[in-house]
């Protein structure tokens, strides 16, 4: 299966092109803005790299999210662009997925015994949190990507070992109730990359078959918007 | 050779995808409106916005080709609103232009919406240049002196509110409805113009600008005046009083830019009206005295591509691909974006003109 995958969440944009889960070609660059200008040229380029056309490609594969909104939006109107313009299937896949996927087996990191638990800094107090425990694969995944008030993050961890991974890792140290034996932050990539979306796609369409519905992006969080008289729907 | 084109539009609550050939055959047009998202907030919310997009755009586009019974490598090229709209919306279908024509080896032609409504008579009606245009919408009132395909000079725009901006707005303070401009538009078919004596702003300056929000404060006051039990009648009478005073500045200051615009191209007694107030009927007739009185040709697009549409942006991106006016991949979405700046002018900052 050929397949081209991308992932713009948050301050990086990287592009990856898969070949019978070899990786052909791996495109990456730190970006805090600009991915709607920079990811179109970085997929020409890898698909170049990787010596195939559009044609070739049997899967789309992108990050649905959280992440910042632009970006989530950028690459999911990149793959359904592409989807509708090839008739290409596009799987959708988790930006905390793909984190805890890179964490579990790109050895940057021996993570041990410990579950993985995913925390993204989502900016106004809030953190982006997914839980992995050790046992229990990446896809399906266990439990859900959830929202969480920082200094409640204490809720959700494990009772186990534990290893934190995302951009909200350190930050999380801090909180109460984080700083205890058997809780750290590792080492691994605090962003999701498109290797790992690439990679965790593969699995899904394993396990579920080819997606027949476009993905959509997975928000945690309602649009602003005020209704007269300042209530919220 | 006949031309084909794929359109996109997602600058503000609509969704659109749209294929036009060069020769002026609209192969398909789809529409997908927000206004029920939008509707509790009585505006366009940019964020609701920015996700109603996203979920239907491609499904949308592949309708339209499918319509057109087109396949993508049938197209010639891309074209999709760049802005000016709201950001977030206009960055998705950007996006997924250039991706369909990365994934197709396609041109693109990222547009200026404004170009594409001042362009929509030439699609519809076979408009020569030069004429001069009146873009009368939500976002946008201003009076342009158009000469070619990137040649545009405005003459005049609106200090505060945009023409439709001030129909809602004037709906919102009667508890109408969303959007505002049709149902004013209606309620002041049975209602009496004469009852509400309200300003006409502007009108008589020696330029060709608007503002409206003068005249918003007075239906406000005129609304205080009835107290609190206006009933239907009443509201009637102020939805005519208002619209007949946004006819008499509309006139008035199409009027001057008429004079002005026939002084730098003598015989070109042509004027264009686009964008959603286009679709207001009794403007129209309004603005049809004065081109009655001064000869002028008076042109308005049907309704349907007065508002925002993709059939527009499509043409505007087929006369554009004949003279090789292509994008780049790198090109941005921009919330701001004067029309005049396309041919190399530049807004000045602070001058209290709105794109």
């Amino acid at each position: 299966m050929n397949i081209l995958s991308f992932d713009t969440t948050l301050n990086r944009c990287s592009v990856a092109v898969l070949a019978a889960g070899q990786v052909l070609a791996h495109k990456f660059q730190v970006l805090q803005r600009g991915h709607a200008e920079a990811l179109m040229p970085m997929i020409s380029d890898a698909m170049e790299m990787a010596d195939l056309t559009f044609s070739d490609l049997d899967l789309i594969a992108v990050t649905t999210g959280p992440g910042t909104f632009t970006g989530q939006r950028v690459g999911l109107s990149a793959a359904r662009g592409i989807g509708v313009a090839r008739s290409l299937p596009v799987q959708g896949v988790g930006s905390l997925s793909a984190i805890a996927y890179a964490a579990r087996n790109d050895g940057h990191d021996n993570l041990g015994d410990g579950d993985i638990l995913v925390v993204l800094d989502a900016r106004r107090e809030q953190f982006y949190v997914q839980h992995f425990p050790a046992d229990m694969p990446i896809y399906p995944a266990a439990y859900l990507p959830q929202a969480v008030a920082t200094n409640e993050l204490a809720d959700l961890l494990p009772e186990k070992t534990c290893v934190l991974v995302g951009t909200g890792a350190g930050m999380a140290m801090e909180m109460p109730g984080l700083n205890r034996p058997g809780v750290r932050a590792t080492s691994s990539p605090p962003e999701a990359d498109a290797v790992a979306v690439a990679e965790l796609a593969i699995l899904m369409v394993d396990r579920d078959g080819l997606p027949t519905v476009p993905p959509a992006p997975l928000y945690l969080r309602a649009p602003d918007a005020k209704l007269p008289g300042g209530r919220t729907l | 050779m006949t031309q084909i084109v794929l359109g996109i539009e997602s600058s503000c609550d609509e969704t659109a995808a749209a294929v036009v050939d060069s020769e002026r055959n609209i192969l398909s047009n789809v529409v997908l409106s927000q206004i029920e998202e939008h509707a509790p907030y009585g505006g366009v919310v940019p964020e609701i916005a920015a996700r109603a997009h996203i979920d239907h755009l491609d499904r949308l586009i592949a309708e339209a080709m499918a319509e057109a019974r087109v396949d993508f490598d049938d197209l010639d090229a891309v074209a999709a609103t760049a802005g000016p709209g709201l950001i977030g919306g206009v960055m998705i279908g950007l996006v997924t232009a250039k991706a369909i024509c990365t994934a197709r080896d396609k041109p693109l032609i990222g547009l200026n919406h404004l170009e594409a409504h001042a362009l929509t008579a030439r699609l519809t009606n076979d408009v020569a240049f030069p004429y001069l245009l009146l873009l009368v919408s939500g976002g946008h009132c201003q009076l342009v002196s158009v000469t070619g395909v990137n040649q545009y000079k405005r003459l005049g725009t609106t200090l505060d509110d945009a023409v439709g901006e001030a129909f809602d707005k004037a709906a919102k303070m009667m508890g109408l409805g969303y959007p505002g401009g049709p149902l004013v538009e209606i309620a002041a078919r049975k209602g009496d113009a004469s009852r509400f004596k309200l300003p006409r702003p502007m009108k008589g300056r020696d330029n060709c600008d608007f503002s409206f929000s003068g005249l918003k404060t007075a239906v406000r006051r005129a609304l205080d005046s009835i107290g609190d039990q206006a009933n239907d009648q009443d509201h009637a009478d102020l939805c005519a009083s208002f619209q007949a005073a946004v006819g008499d500045v509309l006139a008035d200051r199409t009027k001057r830019a008429m004079g002005l615009f026939e002084e730098q191209h003598p015989g070109a007694r042509r004027l264009v009206i686009a964008g959603g107030v286009a679709a207001n009927k009794a403007i129209g007739e309004r603005l049809s005295t004065i081109t009655d009185r001064s000869g002028f040709d008076l042109i308005v697009p049907p309704p349907g591509l007065c508002t925002d549409n993709a059939a527009m942006v499509a043409w505007a991106g087929l006369e554009r691909l004949k003279l090789g006016l292509t994008s780049d991949m790198t090109i941005s979405a921009r919330a701001r974006w004067p029309l005049d700046s396309l041919a190399g002018a530049t807004d000045k900052p602070f001058t209290g003109a709105k794109a």
